[in-house]
């Protein structure tokens, strides 16, 4: 199976923030789920694989080939829709038409009639939903082999959001596809992502499958005294307060088979994020 | 690229169609001789030089910027559609005035010869063509809102140092007790060729100073 991402030591350095370095690999056929909290570099790093900005350092490669050859087969939407106010629904088809050659009208109309969208209706008067529709659309148009998606499900509804994600999981059915979202709706991606790669303040701390992330990773609730004989090296990092005392552990299997008193719960994407920014690290 | 040429067209439609009822309203007056069918070509290229503008002001608001380089284009073409976009809102704006002042000259309405009021807005044109030849790659260079700023503090000081050149001379009268020659009909066929040719060095060479600034922008 080809990758149809690689990232090696990309890193884009700004005065007060650092993105990277960046390793990464999605594999075809597959979804990588990205996840950080705000300002964590999500969005800097698509604009970095793209050449939107430039990388300070450190080698893209798209679809087995520089990005700017790649444009061609991929497919974005970022955090916000980029048609202009001035335009209408059906006029973002001839422009786009004339810059892709693979783009195929009836497949733009039919994801127009899938999301509700009329050709006439000019953008201004779109929701937010309806715009993230359109650049969707717009986005899966021209048949692309790999989707770069920027919170591409934000503002819609959940039956448009499942809609969605089951179209995503229709898209990577074929091994020369692959998706990267960034997401913070988790529950999405632990809906659909083969992978998870989480980012935090500009570093990437864990890249991995998903189900061998939330299978090796646990929730340990305990008292403190409990907590204090625990082998520090299972914590990954400790939430306190004044009724409990939780802690994110690795190695579930293992902890459980050393510690079978105490209790470890599934965790999520969601938890863990949080664990690892706001818990103490151990 | 025809793709983006298009684009700045359609996001203009709104404006170019108000434009187009300005001007059908200015030629109507001037058809009834109420003002000078001069006027009528000064609008024209005083529009056309704004369009640019708005433009990129379009663009800024819709970040379009960071989505149009993620298409299969490139930056040098990206910058290139922008150029050819601006020279086909010219040669657009040239083709109307010439249709309207022939019309102007045939119903009688044009104090002036037709050759010397070809000549007076291929001037202007020249004129136009310079201030968006400056224009783009401040455009580029620093986003439409602060390049609208500096060109409006650079047609200032021009206005100003041509104010300052003319007082001493004696204003307006000076320029009326002028005695030029009314051009031929060659010269006025001759002239506009010229400069329209001047023109395109001058946004050739700003081509190159916008392609230089989009080429290491960062978005």
């Amino acid at each position: 199976m080809t990758n149809c991402i690689e990232l090696k030591g990309l890193v884009k350095q700004y005065k007060t923030f650092t993105l990277g370095p960046v390793d990464l690999k999605v594999p075809g056929g597959s979804i990588m789920g990205l996840i950080g909290e705000n300002g964590a570099g999500k969005t800097t790093l698509i604009k970095s694989m793209l050449g939107i900005t430039r990388p300070t350092a450190g080698a893209v490669s798209l679809l087995g080939t520089a990005p700017d050859r790649a444009k061609a087969d991929i497919g974005i939407v970022l955090d916000d829709c980029f048609f202009s106010e001035y335009l209408r629904v059906r006029d973002v088809e001839s422009v786009l038409s004339r810059v892709f050659k693979t783009w195929d009208k009836g497949l733009y109309r039919d994801y127009l009639d899938k999301f509700g969208l009329a050709g006439s209706k000019n953008i201004r008067e779109l929701s937010r939903g309806m715009r993230m529709k359109l650049s969707l659309a717009a986005a899966l148009a021209h048949r692309p082999k790999l989707l770069l998606l920027d919170e591409a499900t934000a503002g819609l509804d959940p039956v448009v959001r499942d809609e969605i994600l089951d179209e995503f999981l229709a898209f990577v059915s074929d091994d020369d596809h692959a998706i990267l979202i960034s997401s913070h709706i988790t529950s999405d991606l632990e809906k659909v992502a083969d992978y998870i790669a989480y980012l935090h303040q500009g570093r990437l701390l864990l890249c991995d499958e998903k189900d061998r992330l939330l299978e090796s990773y646990g929730r340990l609730v305990c008292t403190r005294e409990d907590l204090e004989l625990v082998d520090r090296g299972y914590i990954v990092a400790v939430r306190r307060s004044q009724y409990s005392t939780e802690a994110l552990i690795r190695r579930k299997g293992d902890f459980r088979r050393a510690y079978p008193r105490l209790t470890v719960e599934p965790v999520t994407l969601d938890e863990l994020m949080v664990f690892i920014v706001k818990g103490e690290q151990a | 690229m025809t793709g983006l040429i298009l684009k700045d067209f359609l996001i203009l439609r709104k404006t170019l169609r108000s434009y187009l009822l300005m001007l059908a309203i200015y030629v109507a007056v001037a058809f009834l001789g109420y003002w000078s069918a001069s006027f009528v070509g000064g609008f024209m290229m005083v529009m056309v030089s704004m369009l640019p503008m708005n433009v990129f002001a379009y663009d800024k608001q819709a970040k379009w910027d960071v989505y149009g380089l993620s298409l299969p284009v490139g930056r040098t073409k990206t910058v290139a559609a922008r150029y050819l976009a601006v020279l086909i809102m010219f040669a657009a704006s040239a083709v109307l005035t010439t249709v309207v002042s022939v019309a102007l000259n045939i119903a009688g309405r044009m104090e002036e010869s037709l050759g010397e009021y070809l000549l007076a807005c291929t001037v202007c044109a020249v004129l136009a063509m310079l201030v968006n030849a400056m224009l783009l790659p401040f455009l580029y260079k620093f986003g439409p809102e602060r390049a609208r700023m500096m060109f409006f503090g650079v047609m200032g000081v021009i206005v100003l140092l041509i104010v300052a050149f003319l007082l001493p001379l004696g204003g307006l009268e000076w320029i009326k007790s002028l005695e030029i020659a009314e051009p031929t009909f060659a010269q006025a066929a001759v002239i506009p060729a010229i400069a329209a040719l001047a023109g395109a060095a001058l946004l050739a060479l700003s081509f190159l100073l916008s392609r230089h600034f989009y080429g290491t922008k960062d978005l």
